[in-house]
């Protein structure tokens, strides 16, 4: 069921047993699963269905520290969030991801990579993802060409992607609104939250749109999932019974807010031309490699998670730098842009035949976890957006260490391509000087928000529990990547999703 | 990145190795002239930044940085095996070939102007450019 939330009387009363505030992937995720059960469940969008300036602008805010995109542009502000954008990058985490690492401060989920393998597992169906299959080989056997540049996989290891743009929002879009139990609210905008008197319980959030009507949402459970930004500013802001916002008490909502560093670091040269298959990506493709650092050698080296993709140099150095691409407040006038930058640049790729010079040489591009830090943080500013809502600050910090493992990473790599023989590696100039830790122009993110929430054991560490419930009010909780304690390497929506459907699974307990 | 003829002679194999040192005048055994010639990375960069390499690894490694000291280095490994003008050029290959593959393997190798080399050919770079 669908309803307009700017069509209803003014301060009308939704009642259900779940509300899940946020339609992106991981909102939607949670009630496609509820759909046919007993329970009615509440789904708010901030939103309609198509992109509108005006929402959008809901999400701007000021940016410090490291150089960033424009918060208003970073993610979408509709029904499917911000898969009505996204490339569809999809992996794993590894084990190590979840561990306490001594020199990494701060990390260690309180789950384990195996608690998520079955909803692992089930995101790929939300996703329309290929065979959950993240074993290299396995693909080579449906294509042969997909060769190693690899001698062995003791250091360097092939971490297999894959690749399905869904877009939530038209995908889903029909399931949901003609989903009896499921009541989409459009235009449905999250702007306060009323706990009970010792602020151990949520009763009822209030919702507003540009009409100037509000209204209000009681219900059982109560799950937000707008995204690490969106997250960390409505604890924050919901300030009026716990003076530090909902959640709070422990000074960690907002901290930790990390990215992934996506930055060109390396060029990888060949002694004859490859068009390295198991690493090449394009549009339409299913899946590729990127080379990953194993366990034992993180460890060894002290070094964070991160990877290396492979784009021809001739064509990487036709792109500009995303974080220069990306510099307006309109997202999708940054996406065609980008698109633009890649589809031309990858025509002479396309074209090319296998022994062309254009395979002799790639550029290695990094996607690495940063370090979680507190002082990385989301605030409250002091102005409002347009629904009285405090916009969001981020000082988004990086430290050394991120630095330290990106030189790193490559020294393995370049050994270990070395041993290969298939070529040698070239780090970039600004890895050369180890006691450098200064940051390129050119250092950009992935756009992905995530650890403002972050999920810990320990109150006094964390925001959410294991089962992603915030820590002291019994029926909050939070869904996505701000849940997340640790970055990872890959891109965040999968385990989202599988997060996600853990969380769903969680509350049905309940219920 | 520009290329310049030597190079692709020197995929070609021994005789054409030999090019660039025909001109050089200080190094003619082919002994010397293998030690001298850092093969894998020859095949991807042009002389003057083979040159450059070795030049770093010179302001690095001072105490390393002489013709002899370099030649005693690269004709020794660490399992004590030699290698002298005697020996066959194809074994001196395979020699050099195998302490370069070990170097790699137990990460025995340095950052040269952004490049990660084993300490073996970083050895053959500054003998380079020593020798040229």
């Amino acid at each position: 069921m669908h309803i307009d939330a700017r069509e209803l009387p003014a301060n009308s009363i939704i009642e259900g047993d779940v509300c899940i505030v946020g339609a992106g992937a991981a909102g939607i995720s949670i009630a496609l699963d509820w759909i046919g059960s007993d329970h009615k469940v509440i789904l708010l969008e901030g939103g309609g269905f198509e992109y509108d300036d005006k929402v959008q602008d809901l999400y701007a805010g000021k940016t410090t520290g490291q150089h960033y995109f424009p918060l208003k542009s970073a993610r979408l502000h509709y029904f499917g969030g911000t898969t009505g954008h996204w490339a569809g990058f999809c992996s794993t985490f590894d084990e190590i991801d979840f561990e306490k690492r001594d020199w990494i401060p701060h990390s260690g989920w309180p789950i384990k990579r195996a608690d998520l393998d079955p909803f692992y597992k089930r995101a790929h169906t939300n996703v329309e993802l290929g065979p959950y299959e993240y074993d290299w080989k396995y693909w080579q056997q449906q294509d042969p060409q997909l060769q190693s540049v690899l001698k062995d996989e003791s250091v360097v290891w092939n971490k297999v992607w894959q690749f399905n743009n869904t877009r939530f929002g038209t995908k889903y879009r029909d399931a949901i609104v003609n989903a009896k139990n499921v009541h989409l609210y459009t235009y449905a905008n999250l702007v306060d939250i009323t706990a009970n008197e010792n602020v151990s319980a949520i009763k009822q959030v209030t919702v507003k749109n540009y009409t100037g009507k509000q209204h209000t949402v009681k219900a059982k459970h109560f799950i937000l999932a707008c995204c690490s930004v969106q997250n960390a500013r409505i604890l924050l802001s919901a300030n009026k019974q716990a003076p530090k916002g909902l959640g709070n008490d422990h000074d960690n909502v907002g901290r930790y807010f990390m990215e992934h560093l996506e930055i060109k670091s390396a060029e990888l040269w060949l002694s004859r031309p490859d068009p390295l298959k198991l690493y090449a990506w394009d549009f339409g493709k299913k899946m590729r490699c990127e080379l990953a650092i194993t366990k034992e050698q993180q460890a060894k080296n002290k070094i964070l998670n991160g990877t290396a993709s492979l784009i021809p140099l001739s064509m990487a150095k036709k792109v500009k730098p995303i974080i220069d691409v990306w510099n307006s407040d309109n997202p999708q006038k940054n996406n065609d842009k980008m698109m633009e930058e890649y589809s031309d640049a990858g025509k002479e790729v396309r074209n090319a035949k296998a022994d062309d010079k254009i395979f002799r040489s790639y550029e290695l591009f990094t996607r690495i976890e940063q370090a979680p830090n507190p002082d990385s943080r989301i605030t409250l500013d002091k102005e409002k957006d347009a629904l009285g809502m405090p916009r969001a600050n981020l000082h988004w910090v990086l430290t050394p260490l991120e630095k330290h493992s990106i030189r790193k990473i490559y020294e393995l790599i370049g050994q270990q391509i070395g041993k290969s023989g298939a070529g040698r590696v070239k780090l970039m100039e600004y890895l050369w000087d180890e006691k450098d830790t200064a940051w390129p122009a050119f250092t950009g993110g992935g756009w992905h928000h995530m650890g403002t929430t972050r999920m810990s054991d320990d109150p006094a560490s964390g925001v959410v529990d294991a089962n992603c419930k915030v820590h002291g009010i019994a029926n909050l909780h939070i869904a996505g990547a701000s849940c997340y304690a640790t970055a990872a390497a890959p891109n965040p929506t999968l385990t989202v999703i599988a997060l996600s459907l853990r969380l769903s699974d969680h509350l049905k307990k309940l219920l | 990145m520009k290329r310049r003829n030597f190079i692709a002679l020197t995929t070609l194999g021994a005789a054409a190795v030999s090019i660039p040192f025909l001109n050089c005048g200080t190094t003619t055994t082919a002994l010397e002239k293998k030690l001298a010639l850092p093969q894998a990375l020859s095949r991807i960069t042009d002389e003057n930044s083979i040159i450059a390499i070795g030049k770093a690894y010179g302001n690095i490694h001072a105490e390393e940085y002489a013709v002899k000291t370099l030649e005693q280095q690269l004709q020794k490994n660490s399992q004590g095996a030699l290698v002298a003008d005697n020996t066959a050029e194809k074994d001196i290959d395979t020699f050099l070939e195998k302490n370069i593959y070990n170097d790699l393997d137990h990460g025995n190798t340095i950052v040269l102007n952004g490049w990660v080399l084993s300490i073996t050919e970083a050895r053959q770079c500054a003998l380079f450019s020593l020798t040229r």
